[in-house]
Order: C-alpha cells, then sequence, then structure tokens
C-alpha cells in the first residue's frame, strides 16, 4: 500500500476525515482519477498549483459529483482506457445537494466508487447542519438541537439496489481497506459511508477523533455493515452495544442534552439496529431462497 | 454571401429538420460521451441520437442523464478526461445549467451544444423566443446562431473547430419550431469530409493518471483574475477561428461562412441588423424594400460571443440607419442585440445615435416579411431612434 | 490543431511535481510528540531490576537466546527466580487492571529453564588486575560473583558450607527448587576461572586480614541465626528451629518427626517448613501464624498450595506458651494476637482479649526469622539494628567494603539479594576503575530515554489488546505431591508460553506496531531504519498517535 495522500494540507490538527481520505487512497491503484465538489477535502486537495494527492483530481460543482464522475467515467471508458473513477465528497454534498446527481447515477449504475466523509454537518462552512445531521445536535443553524432525524443514506442506496454500499471508519482501518478492495472487485456505482468526526464541529480534542468513533461503533450509533444489491445485508462489525451516553458525552455539540433527550436517542439507537438485524436476517433468507437479483448491470 | 454551387461528391441531400439536422452534424462529429436530457423541443435531438445509437451508427457513451445540470456536469468532466461531448438543451434547461455554463468555460472545456431558443418560464410556453440563450452571454461561451436547418448542421461541426482550438465551449442556438421542427432539404456531408475538417480531439492538458494534474484548486484573486483573462484572450482568438473555419467549410462544402453575413450591404442607407430565424424573413423582406426603392440591406449576426464589434462597426459605419431586431426583451433595459450593436459601435468611435431598437416575435409570435417592411419603413420615416425600443405592436 | 495558446491558454491546472509538501504545516503546532523509552512498571517493581518488557519482546519474536541474555544482563537466575520469586512484577503488571496479570513468573522460568538447556553461557576473560573477594555464595554473593566476572574482574569466592547456593541450597525445599536445576544455573553463572574457596567461614576459616588484602570485598554472609520466640519451654525437646530443620532435609538427613506438628510463623519459611513436613509423613501440620490470612508474607500461591496439602493454618494467633510432658513438648498455647514490633525492630506479638487456643503438639519449629550473625565482622564495618549499613550501591563507610543480601537488609527475598549483589558489582567496578558501567544498552538514536517515568495503566489503550485469559500453570495434584519432593509446579510449554507473551503490553517501549504511522492524518510519521520518525515541517501536534499508541511509548513535548 502507497501513500497517496501528502503532508503539508490544510486539515485541522487530529482531523478523521484527512485520516480518512489517507486510507482510502491508500487501498486505491494508481489508475484512478478523484472527483471532489467543496468540502473540507476539496481545500485539503491543496491551493493552485499544488496538489496534495499524486492522483489527477478533478473538482466539481457543489451539485455535480455523481454527474461528473459519471461523464468521467463513460469517457475513460470511450477512450479504452482502464481508470477507477472514485469521488470523495462530504456528507452536504452527498446528502443533500448532490443527492440528484447520485440518485440517477446509482439508478445508472454508473461505473465509479463514491466514498462520503460525514462528519454530519458543512464543517467547511462552519458546522451548518446537513441532513446527515443526527436529531438532537448542536450546529450554527440548529443552536438548540436539531428537531429531525439523520437522513439514511444507506437504506436510500439500498433501494436503488446498487451493487455495493457499506459503512466505514477510519477507527478500523482494516475493515476500511477490505471494504474498498471488495468495492474495487466489482463494477457500477459503489457507494461507502465513513463517519468521520470533525474537531471543532463536534467539539472534542485534537486527539480524540478515533477513540470517540470507537464508542460510537461500540454503541451502535455508527454499525459498520454492508448491503449488496440492495437485499444483502452483512454485518462486519459486532458491537458490544454500551449506552449511548457514553458517546454523547464527550462532544460538545450534544452537552446541552438532558437524560430525556438522551433516552430517546438511545431508544431510536437500539430500534435502527434492530431493524438493521432483521434486515440482515432477511437477507440471509432471501439469498438462499431468491435468485440473484442482478439486473441491469451491462451498460 | 450567396452560397457557391461547387461539385462535392462527399454528401448527401436529406430532408430534415433542424433538430435531426443538428443530430446528425452531431453524429458527424464523432462525440465519445453525450449526455441527454429531454425537453421541448430539443427533444428530437435525442431521440435522433438514440435511434442512430441504437442502429450502430453513433459510437460515444451516451448518458440519460437525471437534469440538464448534471448533463453539463458530466460534460465538462468528460471533456477534461479527453474525450470529444455534445449535448443539447433549452428554456428551462440552458437555465437550468447556468452554473455549469460558467465552470466550463472557466475549465476550458470545448463542450459543444446545441440550444433550441425557447420562451423561458414564468409563464410556461414552447415558443420562440432569444432569452434562453441570450441570458447566458456572460458565460463565456462562444454563441453561434443559425436560421436554418443547413446553417445548424454545418455550425456544429464548425463549432468543434473552433472550440478545440481555442478551448472554449460552444453553444450553436437555432429556434423553436421554424427551425428545429421544420423540414427542409440539407446537404449531409459524409464522414471523409468531416475528417478533413475536423481532427481528432487530444487535448494537452487532461486528467490522465499516468500524467498526474489536478483540475479546479482553490485560486487566488491574481491566479483568477489570470484565468478571467486568458478566457478573454482566448474569445479574442475565437473571432479569427470562426472566419478561418467557416472559410475553409467552405472549401470543403461549397457553404462558406463568416462571424456577420452581409446581404446588399454596400450601398445601403438603412441596415436591418438580426440574428437567427428572423435572418431569413429579413432578407425576404430586404429584397422587397429594394424593390421598392429603398436602398436596404441585412447584416445578419451569426456570430455573438465573441461579439465581431470591429467587423460590425466596419460594415455599418457608412449606413444611415441601423436597425436591430430583436426577438427578445431584457426587461428593464431592452433589446440584448441593440445593446451589444450601440456598444460596439460607441467603443469604435461611431455614435450610436442612429442605431433603431426594435423588439418583435418575442414569445414566438410570428415574424412575417411585411412585420419586418413595415420595421423598416418605420425606422426610415423617423429622425434618430426613441430612448425607448420600439415594441411591434406599436407599429 | 494543437496550438500554442499563449496567453490564452488553460490555467487553473496544478503544476506537475508541485505538492503541498511546501507548506510546512508544522509551524502550526506548539507542541510535538516524541517517542521515548520509559519505563514498564514491571521494571520499577523488580528488586533485580530486569528489562522485563525487553525480554519479553524478544522471548515473543522467537528469540529465546535473545530473552535469556537480556535477562541475565541483570538476573543471572531466571530458572530460580521464575520458580521461587514473589513476582512483585505481577502485582505492578499494568494488564492486571485490564485482564490479569501477564504471568511473568512464569514466563521466566520457561527462559530459565529453556537456558538450562539450549543456552551457552558466556565466559568472560579476565581483563582488570584487581581481585575482588566475595564472602558467602548465597543469591548476593552469587550475582555479585557473576557481574564481576561479567566486568573482567578476578572473584574469590568464599563459601562457608560445602556447597554453593546459600538458602537456595540450604533452606528452600526441592519441590520449589530441584537440586538440578540451582547447580546447573550456578555453573552457568560462576565461570570456571572464579576461584571458590568452600568450608571458609568468615572468622574461622577465614580471617579478616585475608579479606583486606583483596582489592576489594563484598560480603554477603546472610542472616543464619533463627529468631526466638523468648516464650517459656521454647528449648523443650522436640522443639527447633524451621530454618535448620530445612537445612537437614536439604541435605538429605532427615530428622524424626512426630505426629502433630505445629509450625510457628507466617512467611515462607513457614510454609516451606509445613509442606516438607507434609512430604516426610507428618500427618498434623499446623501452622500458627501471627498475621490475618491475607497479610501473611508468604506467597499466596504458597499458602494456597500448604492449604491443599493439608496444612492448617491459624490466622491472627500467637504462641503464649508451649507445654511438656515426659517426653518433651506436648502443646502449644496460643493467643488472639497481632503483628506488633519491639524497639529493635524484631516481631512480637501483642496479645488480645480471646480465647486462648490449645494445640496438642509433639513437634514444634518456629520460623519466625532469622538475623544475621554480625559478630564475626572486625569492629571496623560498620552495623545498625543488626544489619550492616550500606547505601543504595551497597558501599560500607569502609573503604572497598561492600556488602549485601540479608546481612544488610530486610528485605529478604532472593530476588533482592540478586539485585544488590549487581549493584553491589558495578559499584565495585565504579570504585576501581573509576567509571561507571555501560547503562542499558540505548534503545535506538530514536527514542528518547525517559526511565524516571513509570508507565501507568491510563497510558495503554486495551482497545488493541482482546481480552485474553491469564495463562495457568500446570500444578501436580496434592496428593501426588505429598509423595515426595519432586517440583510441585509445572512449568508452561512452548504454545502457553507464547500465548502469555503475547498478552505483554510492551509498556513505554515501542514494538514496531505501526499505528502512529498509519493513524497519521498528516502522514507526518515516516519509518526509519529500527523505528520512526516524526516529521517537525508537517506533524500539527495533534496528538493522535499518542493516544493510539498502545503502550505509551509516545509523550508530547511542549515546543512553547
Amino acid at each position: 500500500m502507497t501513500d497517496r495522500l501528502l503532508s503539508g494540507h490544510a486539515s485541522c490538527p487530529g482531523c478523521a476525515v484527512a485520516l480518512a481520505v489517507r486510507l482510502v487512497l491508500r487501498s486505491l491503484g494508481p489508475d484512478t482519477v478523484l472527483v471532489v465538489p467543496p468540502s473540507c477535502i476539496a481545500v485539503m486537495m491543496g491551493p493552485l498549483p499544488l496538489s496534495s494527492v499524486t492522483l489527477p483530481v478533478f473538482q466539481t460543482a457543489f451539485e455535480t459529483t455523481a454527474a461528473a464522475a459519471s461523464g468521467l467515467s463513460r469517457a475513460y471508458r470511450a477512450r479504452g482506457e482502464q481508470v477507477t473513477v472514485v469521488c470523495l465528497a462530504g456528507d452536504g454534498g452527498t446528502y443533500d445537494i448532490g443527492l440528484q446527481a447520485l440518485s440517477g447515477a446509482a439508478e445508472r449504475n454508473e461505473d465509479f466508487i463514491y466514498v462520503c466523509f460525514d462528519n454530519e454537518a458543512y464543517q467547511n462552512t462552519g458546522n451548518q447542519k446537513s441532513s446527515a445531521t443526527p436529531w438532537g445536535a448542536r450546529t450554527a443553524s440548529t443552536p438548540r438541537g436539531k428537531a429531525t432525524r439523520k437522513k439514511d443514506m444507506m437504506e436510500i442506496l439500498a433501494a436503488h439496489a446498487i451493487p455495493y454500499a457499506a459503512t466505514a471508519s477510519p477507527s478500523h482501518p482494516d475493515d476500511l481497506a477490505r471494504k474498498l478492495a471488495r468495492a474495487r472487485g466489482i463494477s457500477g456505482t459503489r457507494f461507502i459511508n465513513v463517519t468521520c468526526p470533525c474537531v471543532p464541529g463536534w467539539g472534542i480534542a485534537d486527539d480524540a477523533s478515533l477513540r470517540l468513533l470507537r464508542l460510537g461503533i461500540e454503541s451502535r450509533v455508527v454499525p459498520l455493515y454492508e448491503v449488496e444489491d440492495g437485499t444483502r445485508y452483512r454485518i462486519t462489525h459486532w458491537p458490544e452495544g454500551i449506552p449511548v451516553a457514553e458517546y454523547l458525552r464527550p462532544q460538545v455539540r450534544f452537552a446541552h442534552l438532558n437524560d430525556a433527550s438522551t433516552a430517546a436517542i438511545q431508544a431510536e439507537v437500539d430500534r435502527r439496529w434492530d431493524t438493521l438485524l432483521r434486515r440482515t436476517a432477511r437477507g440471509v433468507e432471501e439469498a438462499i431462497t431468491a435468485p440473484s437479483a442482478a439486473l441491469c448491470r451491462a451498460h | 454571401m450567396t452560397p457557391v454551387r461547387v461539385e462535392v461528391p462527399q454528401q448527401s441531400r436529406m430532408l430534415l429538420t433542424g433538430n435531426h439536422a443538428v443530430a446528425y452534424a452531431a453524429l458527424l462529429a464523432r462525440p465519445q460521451v453525450i449526455p441527454v436530457y429531454p425537453i421541448t423541443p430539443q427533444t428530437p435531438i435525442l431521440e435522433k441520437l438514440l435511434e442512430l445509437a441504437d442502429r450502430g451508427e453513433l459510437a460515444g457513451e451516451l448518458i440519460t442523464v437525471e437534469s440538464e445540470h448534471s448533463a453539463m456536469a458530466a460534460c465538462i468532466a468528460a471533456s477534461l478526461a479527453g474525450a470529444r461531448v455534445f449535448t443539447a438543451t433549452a428554456s428551462q434547461g440552458i437555465a437550468l445549467m447556468h452554473e455549469m455554463l460558467h465552470y466550463a468555460a472557466g475549465a476550458r472545456a470545448p463542450v459543444v451544444m446545441a440550444n433550441v431558443n425557447r420562451t423561458l418560464a414564468s409563464p410556461w410556453g414552447f415558443w420562440p423566443d432569444q432569452t434562453d440563450s441570450l441570458a447566458q452571454r456572460d458565460t463565456g461561451w462562444i454563441q453561434l446562431y443559425c436560421e436554418s436547418a443547413q446553417e445548424a448542421l454545418d455550425t456544429v461541426l464548425q463549432a468543434y473547430r473552433v472550440a478545440e482550438s481555442v478551448l472554449l465551449p460552444a453553444m450553436v442556438v437555432t429556434e423553436a419550431m421554424y427551425i428545429s421542427h421544420t423540414l427542409e432539404p440539407v446537404e449531409v456531408p459524409g464522414p471523409e469530409l468531416v475528417a478533413r475538417f475536423l481532427p481528432p480531439y487530444e487535448p494537452a492538458l487532461r486528467l490522465d493518471p499516468a500524467r498526474p494534474r489536478s483540475f479546479g484548486g482553490t485560486s487566488t484573486p491574481a491566479q483568477w483574475r489570470a484565468n478571467r483573462l486568458a478566457m478573454q484572450a482566448a474569445m479574442g482568438q475565437a473571432l479569427e477561428a470562426v472566419d478561418e473555419a467557416g472559410t475553409l467549410w467552405g472549401e470543403l462544402t461549397g457553404r462558406p461562412y463568416a462571424s456577420v453575413e452581409r446581404y446588399r450591404v454596400d450601398d445601403a442607407e438603412l441596415a436591418l441588423v438580426t440574428a437567427g430565424g428572423i435572418a431569413g424573413t429579413a432578407r425576404e423582406a430586404v429584397d422587397r424594400l429594394r424593390d421598392h426603392g429603398v436602398a436596404a440591406g441585412l447584416v445578419k449576426l451569426r456570430l455573438f460571443r465573441p461579439f465581431p464589434a470591429a467587423e460590425l462597426a466596419d460594415l455599418l459605419w457608412p449606413v444611415r440607419k441601423v436597425v436591430v431586431i430583436d426577438r427578445n426583451c431584457s426587461v428593464g433595459s431592452g433589446g440584448i442585440f441593440a445593446q451589444e450593436v450601440r456598444a460596439a459601435l460607441h467603443a469604435h468611435q461611431q455614435s450610436g445615435a442612429y442605431v433603431f431598437s426594435y423588439i418583435a416575435g418575442l414569445g414566438g409570435v410570428n415574424v412575417s416579411p411585411e412585420r419586418v417592411v413595415q420595421i423598416a419603413r418605420d425606422a426610415l420615416g423617423r429622425v434618430r431612434p426613441p430612448q425607448e425600443p420600439i415594441l411591434e405592436e406599436s407599429l | 490543431m494543437s496550438v500554442d495558446l499563449g496567453s490564452a491558454r488553460p490555467l487553473g491546472w496544478s503544476e506537475p511535481g508541485r505538492t503541498t509538501l511546501e507548506i510546512k504545516t508544522g509551524g502550526w503546532r506548539t507542541r510535538r510528540p516524541a517517542y521515548v523509552e520509559a519505563t514498564a512498571p514491571c521494571r520499577a517493581a523488580c528488586p533485580a531490576g530486569e528489562p522485563i518488557a525487553r525480554w519479553i519482546e524478544r522471548a515473543r519474536l522467537g528469540d529465546h537466546a535473545g530473552a535469556w541474555a537480556l535477562i541475565r544482563e541483570e538476573n543471572p537466575f531466571p530458572a530460580i527466580t521464575g520458580r521461587v520469586c514473589a513476582h512483585p512484577c505481577e502485582s505492578a503488571c499494568n494488564r492486571g487492571q485490564y485482564d490479569g496479570a501477564v504471568a511473568i513468573n512464569g514466563l521466566e522460568r520457561f527462559i530459565g529453564d529453556w537456558g538450562l538447556e539450549h543456552g551457552t553461557p558466556a565466559r568472560p576473560a579476565i581483563t582488570r588486575a584487581e581481585c575482588v573477594a566475595v564472602v558467602g555464595s548465597g543469591p548476593a554473593g552469587l550475582a555479585c560473583t557473576y557481574h564481576l566476572s561479567r566486568l573482567g574482574y578476578r572473584v574469590h569466592l568464599f563459601e562457608a558450607e560445602h556447597e554453593l547456593g546459600g538458602l537456595l541450597r540450604y533452606g528452600i525445599p526441592e519441590y520449589r527448587l530441584p537440586r538440578a536445576v540451582l547447580t546447573r544455573e550456578i555453573e552457568f553463572a560462576i565461570a570456571p576461572d572464579v576461584e571458590v574457596f568452600t568450608g571458609r567461614r568468615l572468622g574461622e576459616d577465614l580471617s579478616w586480614s585475608t579479606l583486606a588484602a583483596y582489592d576489594a570485598a563484598f560480603l554477603a554472609t546472610g542472616a543464619t541465626l533463627p529468631m526466638r520466640l523468648r516464650v517459656p519451654g521454647e528449648e523443650a525437646r522436640g522443639t527447633g528451629h524451621g530454618l535448620t530443620f530445612l537445612r537437614h532435609v536439604n541435605a538429605g538427613a532427615v530428622p524424626s518427626l512426630g505426629r502433630r506438628l505445629v509450625v510457628v510463623g507466617g512467611g515462607s519459611t513457614a510454609m516451606d517448613v509445613a509442606r516438607s513436613a507434609r512430604r516426610l509423613g507428618v500427618p498434623s501440620v499446623t501452622v500458627l501464624a501471627l498475621e490475618a490470612r491475607e497479610d501473611m508474607p508468604a506467597q499466596p500461591e504458597e499458602v494456597a498450595e500448604a492449604l491443599s496439602e493439608g496444612v492448617e493454618i491459624v490466622n491472627g494467633v500467637g504462641v503464649f506458651s508451649f507445654l511438656e510432658d515426659s517426653g518433651g513438648v506436648s502443646g502449644v498455647v496460643a493467643r488472639p494476637a497481632r503483628l506488633g514490633r519491639d524497639d529493635a525492630g524484631a516481631v512480637l506479638p501483642l496479645f488480645e482479649p480471646g480465647a486462648s487456643l490449645t494445640v496438642e503438639a509433639d513437634g514444634v519449629l518456629v520460623s519466625v526469622g532469622q538475623r544475621a550473625d554480625l559478630s564475626r565482622l572486625p569492629a571496623g564495618v560498620l552495623c545498625d539494628s543488626g544489619l550492616i549499613v550500606v547505601n543504595g550501591g551497597g558501599a560500607t563507610p569502609t573503604r572497598h567494603v561492600f556488602a549485601g543480601g540479608d546481612a544488610a537488609s530486610n528485605q529478604r527475598t532472593v530476588t533482592h539479594a540478586i539485585g544488590a549483589g549487581t549493584r553491589a558489582a558495578r559499584s565495585i567496578h565504579a570504585a576501581l576503575s573509576g567509571s561507571t558501567s555501560a547503562a542499558d544498552p540505548a534503545p535506538g538514536a530514536w527514542a528518547l530515554p525517559a526511565p524516571e517515568h513509570v508507565v501507568g495503566f491510563s497510558e495503554i489503550n486495551v482497545h488493541y489488546f482482546r481480552r485474553v485469559r491469564r495463562a495457568r500453570r500446570r500444578q501436580r495434584p496434592p496428593d501426588q505431591r505429598l509423595r515426595s519432593f519432586v517440583e510441585t509446579a509445572g512449568g508452561f510449554d512452548e504454545e502457553t508460553a507464547a500465548a502469555e507473551m503475547a498478552r505483554c503490553f510492551t509498556c513505554g517501549r515501542c514494538v514496531g506496531c505501526d499505528n502512529c504511522y498509519i493513524f497519521c492524518p498528516d502522514m507526518a510519521v515516516s519509518r526509519v531504519d529500527g523505528g520512526y520518525r516524526i516529521s517537525t515541517d508537517h506533524c500539527k501536534g495533534c496528538g493522535l498517535c499518542i493516544e493510539e499508541c498502545p503502550r505509551g511509548s509516545l509523550h508530547m513535548v511542549s515546543e512553547r
């Protein structure tokens, strides 16, 4: 594995997105072109005329990541060149403004890997809420805590039946690497959602990102799983099931929560985990009883 | 300029609508990536392309994107990857693309796009109006306006040559219904002829893992300015490139083109200046006026961006009255061609005081030769142009 | 159509070969991580100062010879201490706060036994002119001799008994320390060119003037005089002292014992006495200890083994008097008491109200401690409170006279004695040569020594360690044990040892796990020969490397 992200980039000290980008790029080959919309990642890519990445990077407009990736992917195919197109986008550019393009590309099963670095708000512009912000979180645009729940992007993409979707975390680098290897081995629209704490946005210490992620994973707030063809769910890490309060406590964005709110979050996490378990079980049943649902793969 | 009849064996004659002529031009250009999105009145372009692809004649990657904004985003990316691209749109679609039109020009991506002028909502309408393309005049795109299906076909291919030489995107504009849906006989060149005119697209700068370079990083004020000035310089080069392409096309097909076309202007006292479908009508009106002893002529504005100011100024300098007909109205100001013509003449130390601005055909209302004659006579009857544009309804 | 567009050419592309490496983000930070070599708590607790985490690491990498050599940089007797040491290292072990301390003692035995079977002891050459006398061949004297040889000195080793070993041979029973192991360990440790003089007792066969002729002398005569209870009837027939009893047993002379033995004392010697008696067939053995069960100075394992071997232990009582009949001692009267000390510091029972306990006995062995026989030392050697006065390095106020072990310290364990002998050898070397012997081999130029820092459990990132139960030593079943003096405890097999070695956190020392390297968001950690380097150009000082280092081998250093 080679590092394709270089030092000197402008991410905050201790940024989990930077670490996650590094880890993702280590799992990619040299014949890769990256697509990046406005985001913290874009700033990391380096001011002109410098680049922080040894691969070509195309910075595109905010709504367009998946559309640009579609164009690139088709262009290389038309030119007969074997190039892997990989998108590195934030949650704002994926869950909100970029959702149309992603949905369109997913429906067409365009051939690229889309990695969303989910720090649960528009962090590059100063922590404004996105649809990826969890319920109860304080952001610059939800000063009393967000009143609506986090959008379930994995389910949206599962509904599109893309060949591969997964969640991942930089705290579990082997799991992330395995998922990227899996994604690289198939064609079509592949999506990985990587949860990344934001030091200033979530209100944690510079060195706290990974230990907080572990708490998020063990409390089931951040489940690690895969979905193939929208039906086969596989949990890739079995969490201990610690109380959600342990995950919320170190974060300033949740400091205002009272016991009732914490209990509500716990109930929601429990409900989602239970749903995931049932989907996992049902996926196993369907895999046994139903034929493979791989339609519309060929272009 | 009168077409010269030349025996050129590599063309075949087909009966085509403006839309289908555009589609055949796109086929001949052999684009490698073609994002398409339907919108009236451009949809038949995409239908024809899909049909050609289905028949195996069109080899490019057709992407049925989910919006025009995405279509343009895909075009830009594909273009920077080194692929020749094509798309078509109209009205709401080109308006939706607006952000990305700026992006394409700033990225120096030689995207070629056909736009069929159609009214912009609200309210909804499907008829010719030039506002949709003119509203993009600041985006950095080359704009060429066509008056016929033949011109549309020819211009799409010339647009590729120009765009790929100066590295700016180009749009080829026709009008809803009158051109897009009207059948006319069209000479369609064969692939060998086109190959002599349009070499393959192989940009030196592209997104290439073998030679990694990145595009789109944050710029400083000075860097952004430098890019803008480079675009301006490229537009300057485009002026020559358009004429060069039009001349070469004439040698190969017998149909030469220029950025500004003149008809009976040499001794004209009054020159009609217009673009698009009305130009054909105006040509008829000029003949009628001449028949009645009016020394009228026509200056067809084919190239709108870059604006051929110097050539226009030269042409119109001896003319006593310049009568601009706009099928558009920039509300709060007036006809856009009139503004540009006045500005050009003023910049070339010629008073714009004798430029008459008429607005006709808004919303797709038919502009007949009689109407054009009426406009000319109205101008002749005035000493000087009023401050406000003259609406056809007032005549 | 490839035209040079000149001033109209496209901009907005990055320049080939120009990267953000040009931006020195290191300028952002006010603090910087540094690799350190800190002290693991096991080492801090080890009386012999062994680099425990390092030798476990060597062994874990399959280098048993290297591990053995590392132990023997400090302690020449891993096969011995791996059997008899009270392992304070394990009490201090950080893993004890997670899923159970590493079984260091068992691992030391494993390596020690490996060494006895496969190891080749170095035979250092004599490189120095000086000759040093060592008096006493218990663990302190043997360790001192061993280290002096390694430092190139000629050594004359004097021993009062006929064989070397001191309490190792004459005090500790064979079922805890097999004779063969002891003999071989001594063979390995004592080089052939050490001159050994047995049967030479200081003050009898060995004069002070003889010693004074040497360039330096190390007194390790031990504490062999049994302490007395000073209770009526203590001299009755059938009573005796535990250490004397053990000496006889270890010499092969089985004394006759009655059928009901009482052992007085709560330490290891008392346990050794009781358990030896059981193996010699005494049906009833009762230990009377002043201390509460959990406070007994004997190791908890020894107490548990004694109980499983049928020894009865009564806690919290002191001997009040002995009962006698015509045959000699017939019983012991004990009363509830707690531990006290007299003015001289000797143990004294403080009797408390409560019913007394009479234990029938036809034999009593008293094991309440020993004192050093200082009568044989010349007046010039300073003594106080029953011990030879020494400083931390074992030097007495008398020039070139050193002392260590039970004669100079109340910390009376084999391992403390080994540590004392080791330190004394180095002090002797410093005194004779003027130079200090080499400190621990440098950890490598890339890590800063921080020996004063003892790694605490909070510095361990337990996420990187799966919970694994600590290895258990095999024990012979109690009924089998009592049939002979064959060794009671089994050692680890290769597989068990390997699994247990893997449990060591290696506190405070980098093992090259790459966590710091892989978790740096700025790629500021690079691998260099033998270790890692942090780029001062690009490190932003976030501290993720420190947080994710599983074992506390990175510290934050302020740069303000």
